[in-house]
């Protein structure tokens, strides 16, 4: 075999070579090289140069016991879920469930009854008083166009509608990260903010020109 | 009579965990922290990342504790989870989150990586942290499947046969990557520490020259 070929055969080796990951007879066969040729002797030291100056990269102690947290998450994830059983368990064994529906079932009855026969008005709810002044739903094609992020900061008109005169709405209230932000209105008269990276805002709207959104978002009840 | 966890085996400690054992848990989890962050910060360089790595890692384990059949090494099927955890975790950052070393390192990795060994001299303190600066760069630069390969292999300690298992390859597949990932690591070691000592010299020199034109002002 010409010793070139050789060389490179037996540099390939060297690695494995000095890891001891070579069989008997491969370590012998490159053993033997070495003893003769100065080339891949030099390589071999250069190799065991490389293999020092890694041990240079020393480890690290850890700053706390890992482990600790684990358990934590661990026991916390348990707990849950047995007293989510326990819980679910409770409410369907409770006679109370059972009633509750019972009534709820007749009262959605009668108050329907009630509405169709037109004896009683509908009670003016945010969504109708945001449509009695022109403004519109997201229809749900655009809700499917906004990503996750957005779509849960996204502002209905009828919501964004009473935030504007400071009406509490139900409870919902504006999310507070969006207060002083700028927002987007979407094409159905919806609002996102802006930095959300909406594509289709059809233009950045500050209400009541440069009133500051402090102002016309109420301050989240604590 | 029931043994200290102490001296059970990794293995037989993790058949307690299959049990819900977790004083057993703990006591594997101990005995692998320390290895798992290193090889962790090793990978990806970032010791906090490594360390939320570490956590999943031995999540990872408690969850699928079911899954460790106890044919094999136990050592060997932690560092597998750690090793896939790692690699999704780059995959998914989609770009190598490495300290960068030619600009300052955080407090707390300058702290931790680059510190005084015992029964060291202060210079060759720092010419032994010059080189670990230089062994970081180099292996931050070698692909991910050589790079898992040569920390396995040397700081790990571990066959090639088990780094083959650890990274779902064969054993000549492993030869094959330590033996790119030394070849690369020589050259780059080389020319780093070569270009370094010119550097040196370089501003050897300009002092020189600030010194001579000072004395003979």
């Amino acid at each position: 075999m010409p010793k070139a070929m050789n060389c490179r055969k037996t540099i390939r080796q060297l690695p494995a070579y000095l890891d001891d990951e070579l069989s008997e007879a491969e370590a012998n066969a490159v053993r033997e090289h070495l003893e003769v040729c100065v080339f891949c002797s030099t390589e071999l030291a250069a190799m065991k140069a490389t293999s020092g100056m890694l041990d240079s990269w020393r480890s690290i102690s850890p700053r706390r016991r890992y482990v600790d947290a684990v358990i934590a998450q661990v026991r916390a994830e348990e707990r849950g879920v047995v007293e989510r059983g326990r819980a679910w368990v409770r409410l369907v064994r409770s006679p109370w469930t059972v009633g509750a529906i019972r009534a709820a079932a007749t009262l959605v009855f009668v108050a329907g009854a009630l509405v169709f026969s037109g004896r009683v008005p509908v009670r003016e709810t945010t969504e109708k008083m945001a449509l009695d002044k022109g403004e519109q739903f997201p229809s749900a094609k655009e809700l499917i166009l906004l990503d996750e992020d957005v779509r849960r900061s996204y502002i209905s008109p009828s919501e964004y509608w009473l935030a504007l005169r400071g009406i509490e709405n139900r409870g919902r209230m504006i999310p507070t990260f969006l207060r002083n932000r700028p927002l987007g209105r979407t094409p159905s008269g919806g609002f996102i903010p802006v930095s959300g990276g909406f594509p289709e805002v059809e233009h950045i709207y500050f209400p009541d020109e440069g009133m500051p959104m402090e102002s016309v978002i109420p301050v989240e009840s604590p | 009579m029931k043994r200290p966890l102490e001296v059970l085996s990794d293995e037989d400690a993790m058949s307690l965990v299959k049990k819900g054992d977790m004083e057993a848990f703990a006591e594997l989890a101990g005995r692998y922290e320390k290895r798992l962050l290193n090889f962790l910060n090793r990978f990806v360089g970032n010791v906090a990342q490594a360390e939320d790595l570490v956590q999943a890692t031995l999540l990872r384990v408690y969850q699928a504790r079911g899954r460790f059949k106890g044919t094999g090494k136990f050592s060997t099927w932690l560092y597998t989870i750690a090793a896939n955890l790692a690699k999704d975790y780059l995959r998914k950052t989609k770009k190598y989150r490495l300290v960068s070393l030619e600009a300052p390192v955080g407090q707390s990795s300058k702290v931790i990586d680059f510190c005084e060994a015992d029964g060291e001299s202060a210079s060759e303190t720092v010419q032994r942290n010059e080189t670990a600066r230089a062994v970081r760069l180099a292996v931050s630069k070698l692909p991910r499947h050589q790079r898992m390969a040569i920390l396995l292999s040397h700081y790990e300690n571990m066959s090639y046969e088990e780094i083959g298992k650890v990274l779902g390859c064969s054993k000549g597949t492993v030869k094959s990557r330590i033996f790119r990932a030394k070849m690369r690591m020589k050259q780059f070691l080389a020319d780093y520490l070569a270009g370094r000592k010119v550097a040196q010299s370089d501003e050897l020199q300009e002092d020189d020259t600030t010194t001579a034109g000072l004395s003979r002002r």
